[in-house]
């Protein structure tokens, strides 16, 4: 099982504008054919993965519960002082890199929005058990969100298997 | 040409029934037919032409085919155009240098086949220091680890218990078990169960675990799986 992140997007966007883009920020954008996907989704809507890796474990999105974890616990369990002081050392640099995803993943949002002018562009997130293509994805909502309201609490507090469309 | 597609979005070719990444060296998809007996590579479902794309190339992407023979530099250059130098690289660690050192491509490609080769040893040598250092690690069921996309960093110096180990696993942290059995069990103490194991379909990821909890984002690493690299920290 691995967080893997979902991107829907307007059927009729010609992608190719958004090359240089895509590149600037790592993204994959693959087109995935997953008919659980599929099934769900508008006919104008198309089903992208997010990212190039696998696996996005590191993302911010859906992170709060561990963004706001008491780690203070750690320090009683470990008790070689030198490696609970670098766990709790890591999950600070790995609460960073939650932070920088989503205020990535924000700009990433606005510059699709206002700048490439996509028209429909929704987000979500998903525990896979399976490829991505083959992956049984039951989506529990479809909302909306105004790019104005987007913060990085909101981002962290995004639920699995729940698609935001942003306008 | 041979029935690739390539695909300038993605920066992959679709060789009419899966994709293949040439960054990587594999395929993105599954192979559908699976493997036959006899012939260990083909089990590996994600691997080129068995690794070996000088000497065969896979128009269908279900089945590999062998290249013309007596054409060998063709197929050393066909190889680094399609495959990307990657595959290239891995022909030659897989025992082809003798067949490439054979072709009439002068002694420009014998050069570089050497420099390569050279350079190949040099990291042998500094894989053997890595693994000896995993062998100084202490008997601990479990050890800190850290994912590092598409690998994980193992640390020997730093053993944890079965409760340190579930803390790690809670606050989102990696952790390495010595075998399949203990990942399951530190998996199941974390609470829900576990999946796996998976190399999320990346075959330059290694194989892990994850515990069945929600905030879980962490891998249990386990065994000697070949894209684990074994680390000291401390010391």
């Amino acid at each position: 099982m691995s967080v893997r992140i979902g991107i829907i997007i307007s059927k009729d966007y010609d992608y190719k504008n958004i090359k240089d883009f895509k590149n600037k920020y790592d993204l994959g954008f693959f087109k995935i054919f997953n008919k659980y996907v599929n099934n769900q989704l508008l006919e104008d809507e198309m089903f992208l993965q997010a990212t190039k890796t696998g696996c996005d474990s590191l993302t911010g999105i859906g992170a709060y519960d561990l963004y706001i974890k008491d780690v203070s616990l750690i320090y009683q369990n470990i008790d070689d002082e030198l490696i609970a002081q670098s766990v709790v050392d890591e999950f600070e640099e790995r609460k960073q890199k939650y932070k920088a995803d989503v205020l990535r993943w924000i700009e990433i949002i606005n510059i699709l929005k206002n700048i490439y002018k996509v028209n429909k562009l929704g987000l979500f997130w998903h525990m896979c058990s399976e490829a991505f293509d083959q992956e049984k994805i039951t989506f529990s909502n479809r909302m909306s969100c105004e790019i104005k309201d987007i913060t990085a609490e909101y981002m962290m507090k995004i639920k699995p298997d729940t698609i935001i469309f942003f306008y | 040409m041979f029935g690739y597609r390539y695909d300038t979005e993605t920066g992959l070719y679709y060789l009419q029934s899966r994709y293949y990444n040439p960054e990587w060296g594999r395929f993105i998809n599954a192979d559908a037919l699976g493997g036959q007996v006899g012939e260990l590579l083909s089990h590996n479902i994600f691997a080129y032409c068995s690794n070996n794309p000088i000497v065969f190339n896979d128009q269908s992407g279900y089945n590999r085919e062998i290249m013309c023979d007596g054409g060998g530099g063709g197929a050393l250059i066909y190889a680094a155009v399609s495959g990307g130098l990657a595959d290239c690289l891995r022909g030659l660690l897989y025992g082809f240098v003798g067949t490439i050192e054979s072709i009439a491509t002068g002694a420009l490609v014998r050069n570089y086949i050497n420099s390569i080769s050279s350079s190949q040893t040099k990291a042998k040598t500094k894989t053997k220091t890595v693994a000896s250092t995993n062998t100084n690690s202490q008997n601990s069921k479990y050890l800190r680890a850290k994912v590092t996309h598409p690998g994980a960093d193992v640390y020997v110096d730093q053993p944890l218990n079965l409760q340190s180990a579930r803390m790690i696993l809670e606050i989102g942290g990696d952790v390495y078990a010595n075998n399949a059995a203990d990942a399951q069990a530190l998996c199941i103490a974390v609470g829900g169960g576990f999946t796996g194991p998976t190399n999320d379909g990346n075959p330059l990821s290694a194989m892990h675990y994850h515990p069945l909890s929600y905030a879980a984002r962490g891998h249990v690493f386990f065994g000697k799986d070949p894209n684990l690299k074994f680390v000291t920290i401390f010391k």
